[in-house]
């Protein structure tokens, strides 16, 4: 045995001790039971979300950035646990260096008739907002585009930008629709969640942000359904159509439109095929 | 387009079985592409003056 695996076993008899007690750790004085998830590399720093349960129930995630440390006496402690994709087995010791948002990769769920909302432990009020956005911009699209979705649409509600690019490769919201046979089969829009206050690709500069991002997947989901769902005919429309479609439907107009337009009319290169680009 | 055309004659042209987005808004909005980037034009042009 060496010196480092001794420490490991000091630390853990520590830890455990510490559990048996009752008694919290760092900031979190109810904690009964941590475990830690590894979510990325280990060469400089590795971040850490831990479960905290008190009993049977989850109380909260929270989301741990932590450095590598080679002090003999360390802060804190992890590790119990590996997420996919990796599958390293940490046996090091940290130092806690700060917390972040929220983040895990557990989903809650509310659902009505025509939507399933994802969500994380904490944002419930996010959930039931989205909720009711969601059916605010059904009607608004029934009205001007009337459709019959056979699925209810899925909406994942990503904490932060950094869950969002990780997740989906976008940095606000995408949609995602998946056709077999003609059938729908997938109606996914993944999206920030409306309490976030950054930025929502200009969006912010108008009132209801998420609202009208939302709207704007939420179209794409018809309009690609039937292009899809077609036995036979073009399946790629110009995205002058579809994206003009979807911000038209959802009433959205941002300043730089029409400034963007103007140049293009000035420079004498809008055409039918890329008038948008 | 979709005040021009109204929603019948959007959706029509999304669900059209013509091969191509142009011969769709042949078939579907009755015009040639032609037209249609004609009326673009002039729509633009009212609208900014060039």
């Amino acid at each position: 045995m060496n010196s480092n695996s001794k420490v490991i076993i000091a630390v853990t008899a520590i830890i455990s001790l510490l559990i048996g007690m009752g008694l919290g750790i760092g900031a979190f004085p109810r904690i009964e039971t941590v475990t830690s998830f590894i979510t990325k590399s280990l060469t400089q720093s590795i971040t850490l979300t831990s479960m905290i349960t008190s009993s049977v129930k989850v109380v909260e995630f929270q989301t741990i950035t932590a450095t590598r440390t080679v002090t003999k006496i360390p802060e804190t402690v992890t590790i119990t646990k590996t997420l996919q994709p990796l599958t390293v087995t940490v046996t090091s010791f940290v130092t806690l260096k700060e917390i972040t948002e929220i983040y895990t990769t557990s989903w809650l769920t509310i659902e009505n008739e025509y939507f399933v909302v994802y969500y994380h432990p904490g944002y419930e009020a996010d959930a039931e907002k989205a909720l009711e956005c969601a059916m605010w911009v059904r009607n608004n699209t029934m009205n001007k585009y009337p459709h019959t979705l056979n699925v209810k649409v899925e909406i994942y509600l990503y904490s932060n930008r950094e869950e969002i690019m990780e997740k989906e490769g976008c940095p606000t919201a995408i949609s995602h629709v998946g056709v077999s046979g003609g059938v729908l089969t997938t109606a996914k829009i993944g999206i920030l969640r409306p309490s976030w206050e950054g930025h929502w690709g200009g969006y912010e500069q108008l009132d209801h942000p998420f609202r009208r991002v939302l709207n704007h997947e939420y179209v794409h989901i018809p309009f690609y359904y039937h292009l899809y769902s077609k036995k036979k005919g073009y399946t790629d429309p110009p995205s002058w159509f579809s994206e003009g479609l979807a911000e038209y439907i959802s009433g959205n107009y941002l300043p730089s439109y029409e400034e963007r337009v103007r140049e293009a009319v000035l420079r004498g290169s809008y055409t039918i095929d890329e008038p948008y680009s | 387009m979709y005040k021009e055309y109204g929603k019948e004659k959007i959706i029509s042209l999304i669900k059209s079985d013509a091969p191509t987005f142009l011969d769709a808004i042949r078939k579907e909005l009755g015009i040639s592409p032609a037209e249609f980037e004609q009326g673009w034009k002039t729509y633009l042009a009212n609208k900014f003056g060039s």
